[in-house]
């Protein structure tokens, strides 16, 4: 999670909104290796502790959609950038990067999201151990 | 115009209020210590008798009614016939408030002007009660334990909570509500060692209006008295560690 | 009248120096002290150096595991992060020759783990025990009269502190988070940790106490945003001499883009933690590697 960053009092001072850190097993879950990339429209949003939902309606290459499940971070950190649930309507088109589940299912960790109006959220997935940036 | 005088102080001076309560340095009552309620709320709020594993208990909601709207009674109804599968403290979540306060163990209240603490032994949940002013943060947001501002009015603690999840019930009994749930709680000192604890319910998409729960908390004196822990998650992953 | 002027000129000279000298002693004066004498540290801090891998090296992945081994957590490419184990010098857990072996066993299995005991008590939103808890997330400080209180933002996992010297409780009671007693030594808060069921683990890496374990802590605050913490690891049924757990502790500023110093409004915000946890066995494997 790279959106998130300390204001350290020794002197390196960088824009900081909250501490970002990992929680639980994430390679048992998601492959490290099958980073993919989505594109469609929010169908719901769930912004509950620990894990944030977003839903998202895509359609594959024959046409046929199908609802795919991202799991983010705890969704505080969005909430601390002010943004809100009602801020991501179903409907929104949206381009989203994570890692797919193992087991194959439609599954995604995400770990970025990207809206029409160009904005890029670093959401923040439960990735592997990653420390704050200085 | 002495004898009234006279008796005047002597009704005050006589008022338990007057001669029993702490205080802290800033005139407040003093809420600090170790508290707990002592009934059987956390099974069923309302009036109930008593079933396998489970006391009898007189209800602690006024007028022993919880106002649900049509669809929400069946689906209370639905709840309480599913509870041993679906009260999520089978599952040991944050239970939410009010119920936090009478699930069942001690909780300690920690008291400053800006600021109260109370520390629950269940499942270490924890509850900031910001006392310095601030408003809640805006919402929509959604916490199993809500977001608490209070304020003294006169010797009654008020605090104002919102943002819940729908996740929580008020009890085993499945009384449930929705993410637009309101609580108020009141919290007053009835002498030194009891607390009358009174919490407004409202959730306008759930019940009809607003409906009140009122119990008494009681003080722990006994020597050395501490919390210790409810790590109810871990009772079945503890045998694997160290 | 001149002599009432004079005075009034000496009174005012001397109420604007008074508060120069006044303004230059608050500057000065740290540490400010609670209503009931403490230091007053209260605030949000964080390890200088994160990580829970490795204690040798905490910036180095899960093991401290060499280039081409296991896959990799971490950079390899950078020096040496400084070890979390002061003492003894050689900066190694001075484990039994049986709790070597265990260590390793668990480390060994971590990264495709068939049971349950493989799967870091962390992953599983468990507290981490008094020490470890320290290493993950921040931990808000408390402060109020006779207590010190650690509410850790990892879970919610709080630890309370009585400054009042009372007994501990009884030695069979064990606790996941032990109990502790504090007391202060000028700006260091000197904490005794019994009751310790050591469940936590020590790190991803397997290192591990057992319910013998007594941690003797020392938070010595150097200065209004700088700690360096010791703590005195005695457990003689699983290492072969006491060993000291060490790093050092800033305070961290949360806020908003550009948050300063001065800035009060961050508050610490509910991280539910197993409320979304998957059951035990979705990070499982079987034994043939595969996810069960």
């Amino acid at each position: 999670m790279k959106t998130h960053h300390l204001l350290l009092i020794a002197g390196l001072s960088v824009a900081a909104s909250a501490p970002a850190f990992a929680h639980h097993a994430f390679a048992a879950e998601y492959d490290a290796k099958q980073f993919i990339t989505v594109k469609g429209s929010l169908t719901t949003v769930e912004w509950i502790n620990p894990h944030a939902w977003l839903h998202v309606d895509v359609k594959d290459e024959s046409g046929k959609v199908v609802n795919w499940s991202i799991e983010f971070g705890s969704p505080n950190a969005l909430l601390r950038k002010g943004l809100r649930k009602t801020d991501f309507p179903p409907g929104t088109e949206v381009v989203v990067e994570g890692y797919r589940a193992k087991n194959g299912t439609a599954t995604l960790n995400g770990r970025s999201v990207k809206l029409p109006d160009g904005r890029n959220l670093f959401t923040g997935g439960s990735a592997p151990d990653e420390q704050p940036q200085p | 115009m002495k004898k009234i005088l006279y008796s005047s102080i002597l009704i005050v001076a006589a008022s338990p209020l007057f001669a029993q309560i702490p205080r802290t340095a800033d005139g407040k009552p003093d809420l600090s210590g170790i508290w707990q309620a002592l009934n059987t709320a956390n099974v069923d709020i309302q009036d109930h008798a008593a079933q396998k594993g489970a006391p009898a208990g007189q209800s602690v909601v006024e007028g022993n009614e919880i106002p649900y709207q049509p669809w929400a009674l069946a689906k209370k109804k639905d709840n309480y016939a599913n509870r041993a599968t679906l009260d999520p403290e089978n599952k040991c979540y944050l239970p939410g408030v009010p119920r936090v306060t009478y699930i069942g163990l001690p909780f300690q209240i920690f008291q400053r002007p800006d600021l109260v603490t109370v520390l629950y032994e269940h499942a270490h949940a924890n509850r900031y009660i910001y006392t310095n002013g601030t408003p809640h943060p805006k919402g929509p947001i959604e916490w199993w334990m809500g977001d608490s501002r209070g304020r003294w009015d006169g010797d009654t603690l008020v605090v104002d909570n919102v943002h819940f999840n729908d996740q929580t019930w008020f009890d085993h009994a499945g009384n449930f509500h929705s993410e637009n749930l309101h609580v108020v709680e009141r919290y007053s000192l009835l002498d030194r060692d009891h607390i009358d604890y009174r919490v407004t319910i409202e959730d306008p998409k759930v019940f009809t209006r607003p409906w009140n729960i009122d119990m008494v908390l009681y003080r722990h004196v006994e020597k050395n008295f501490q919390l210790l822990e409810y790590e109810c998650y871990g009772f079945d992953l503890e045998q694997y560690y160290p | 009248m001149r002599f009432k002027s004079t005075l009034l000129v000496i009174a005012i000279g001397a109420g604007i120096i008074g508060s120069a000298f006044a303004a230059e002693a608050d500057k000065a004066a740290w540490p400010q002290h609670t209503p009931d004498g403490q230091p007053k540290v209260e605030g949000f801090w964080l390890t200088v150096v994160y990580g829970m891998g490795c204690l040798q090296d905490p910036l180095a992945g899960v093991g401290c595991l060499k280039e081409g081994e296991e896959p990799g957590r971490g950079n390899r490419s950078r020096p040496k992060s400084a070890s979390r184990i002061i003492d003894p010098p050689d900066g190694e857990i001075p484990y039994q020759p049986w709790a070597r072996t265990k260590q390793q066993y668990y480390l060994s299995n971590y990264f495709e783990p068939t049971r349950p005991e493989f799967l870091d008590p962390q992953q599983l939103c468990l507290p981490l025990g008094p020490v470890r808890q320290l290493t993950w997330h921040d931990v808000h400080m408390l402060q109020y009269p006779g207590y010190v209180i650690f509410e850790h933002e990892g879970g919610h996992v709080f630890r309370l502190i009585p400054l009042d010297n009372r007994p501990h409780i009884g030695a069979n009671l064990k606790l996941w988070m032990g109990d502790s007693r504090g007391h202060w030594e000028g700006n260091t808060l000197v904490v005794d940790v019994a009751n310790n069921n050591s469940k936590g683990r020590l790190s991803r890496a397997g290192d591990f106490a057992d319910d013998k374990l007594h941690v003797t802590e020392r938070f010595e605050f150097l200065d209004a945003d700088h700690m360096r913490y010791r703590a005195v690891f005695d457990d003689p049924s699983v290492y072969t001499r006491p060993w000291t757990f060490g790093f050092d502790m800033k305070r961290a500023i949360f806020g908003a883009e550009n948050p300063t110093k001065d800035d009060a409004h961050y508050e610490q915000w509910e991280e539910a933690c197993y409320e979304g946890m998957q059951p035990v066995d979705y990070s499982l494997r079987s034994e043939r590697g595969e996810q069960k």
